[in-house]
């Protein structure tokens, strides 16, 4: 009321009686109209500049959240689908890998055996041929002394034939001959 | 005991007086936390305004659908604007200002608008026919009765806002005019009892009374347009 | 006449604080309808939504006749029609 009475144009006029007061009780068509305006535009306030507004914002965020949800889910099932195919690929591999140990250990069995086989053969050839060697250089040595003999032989016929065989030369042939 | 005071007068006699000069007020100052508080708003809160902002029209929204079902949702805004045109139509009383709500052409228009509502709600939730027989139920004797108590609403929520305002008021100044006249009367220089028992006072009559009539207002909008549909 | 005058404002305002006397029967109603709102909330509180919602228009209603009481009061202090009849 003070502050009212601090603006000079908005002073009171006139009252029914003169005091500047309506009555406590009564019907003010003015007030009537002007609060039907106030409560139609306070509703337009709040529709317009809160409801609205923040309905705005939370449908924008409701649609995030559930953007993102789509997301996660497809996410999720990309990765389940990944992680499927790196397991069934992960098993195939190591199928492949055991497949490869085993054919690799089995050749390398197989090849080992034919290895030692092979060794083994060659062993048999080398001995038989060494066998052969030697059953020829002894032929050859039994041959070459059988020569040496003859010509040792020749040679001391000869060498009698040469001399006139007495005792003593014979003995001294021999001797020559066993130096020899 | 006065009315609220006269500032100007239109023609046709139509008079505005403090009650529509403070309610302009009043919506200036809406207008203006509205806009302070929904201005910029982003999709990741990071203001304490714009969780108020959401705060206020959630809280709105769960009451109106809480009360009036999903199909009434459009009623949040003009209930939260009920309500906060009441609240501070009453709180104004704190500051020294008639408080809107202690005129009874406000409380009276707000009680007429609901019941208008009200109406509304009834013819077209049972057609004219219907509504018409609706005051024929259960038997047609009481029609009298039915027909009175459509009118009784609106007078008793008018009354009721206006009543427990008006009286606060009322006793808070008789209680100003007492302590000033003890005051004098112990020939204190200045009215020094009207320190703390009036605070006490406007403690209940202005905040306490204030916010429970808004929501008992609120309510019984709600309550009566939701019930109007069955 | 203003002896008149005195006596009719005199009266008015004895009949206004008789017609207030209509306010006991609405706060004794109340004051049992919070008890018994207070008491079904102790007993089923998940429900005291709806059980404050029932005791407040039940309150509404019952608080009618205290107001027609206000209003008959209200009249008689601030509008004096009792005046306008000598």
């Amino acid at each position: 009321m003070q502050i009212l009475d601090l603006i000079p144009s908005l002073s009171p006029i006139a009252a029914s009686d003169g005091s500047g007061f309506t009555p406590f009780i009564t019907i003010e068509l003015g007030t009537i109209i002007f609060v039907l305006l106030n409560l139609l535009i306070i509703y337009l306030l709040f529709k317009k500049f809160l409801f609205e507004r923040v309905q705005k914002i939370l449908d924008a965020r409701q649609n995030d959240v559930q953007a993102m949800y789509t997301d996660a889910e497809t996410a999720k099932e990309n990765a389940l689908s990944i992680e499927a195919d790196y397991t069934e690929k992960l098993s195939q591999a190591k199928d492949e890998a055991n497949e490869l140990v085993r054919s690799a250990t089995k050749r390398a069995q197989i090849r080992g055996e034919e290895i030692v086989n092979e060794a083994k053969e060659q062993a048999g050839h080398i001995k038989k041929r060494a066998e052969e060697d030697i059953e020829r250089e002894k032929k050859r040595a039994i041959n070459q002394i059988k020569d040496e003999i003859s010509d040792i032989a020749i040679d001391a016929a000869s060498k009698i034939a040469q001399k006139e065989i007495n005792a003593a030369d014979q003995e001294k042939l021999i001797e020559e001959f066993i130096s020899m | 005991m006065n009315g609220p005071k006269l500032i100007f007068q239109l023609p046709f006699g139509i008079n505005i007086t403090e009650t529509v000069f403070l309610s302009w007020c009043i919506i200036v100052a809406v207008a203006l936390l509205l806009l302070y508080l929904t201005h910029d708003m982003e999709k990741v809160p990071t203001k304490k305004r714009q969780v108020i902002a959401e705060w206020i029209v959630e809280t709105m929204n769960n009451l109106v659908k809480e009360n009036m079902g999903e199909k009434f949702m459009g009623f949040a805004p003009y209930i939260a604007g009920l309500f906060t045109y009441s609240i501070l139509g009453s709180l104004i009383g704190l500051i020294g200002l008639r408080p809107v709500t202690a005129d009874i052409n406000t409380t009276a228009t707000w009680a007429v608008t609901t019941a208008l509502m009200v109406q509304i709600v009834k013819v077209r939730t049972s057609g004219f026919g219907g509504y018409l027989k609706g005051f024929a139920e259960p038997v047609a004797a009481i029609t009298p009765l039915n027909i009175i108590s459509e009118f009784s609403t609106p007078v008793s929520m008018a009354f009721r806002h206006f009543g427990n305002i008006a009286a606060g008021m009322v006793i808070s100044s008789l209680i100003y005019m007492g302590l000033a006249s003890l005051s004098a009367a112990i020939h204190l220089p200045i009215p020094l009892l009207q320190v703390g028992l009036p605070a006490i006072l406007s403690l209940y009559f202005d905040i306490f009374s204030g916010f429970m009539q808004a929501y008992i207002f609120c309510m019984l909008t709600m309550v009566f347009i939701s019930s109007a549909a069955e | 006449m203003e002896l008149a005058r005195a006596i009719i404002l005199g009266a008015s305002a004895i009949g206004a604080g008789l017609a207030m006397i209509a306010g006991i029967g609405p706060g004794i109603g109340q004051g049992y309808a919070a008890g018994k709102a207070s008491e079904a909330v102790g007993r089923q509180p998940e429900a005291s939504g709806d059980i404050m919602r029932t005791m407040l228009i039940g309150c509404a209603v019952a608080e009618s006749t205290g107001i027609y009481g206000f209003v008959v009061a209200i009249i008689l202090l601030f509008i004096n029609p009792l005046i306008g009849m000598l």
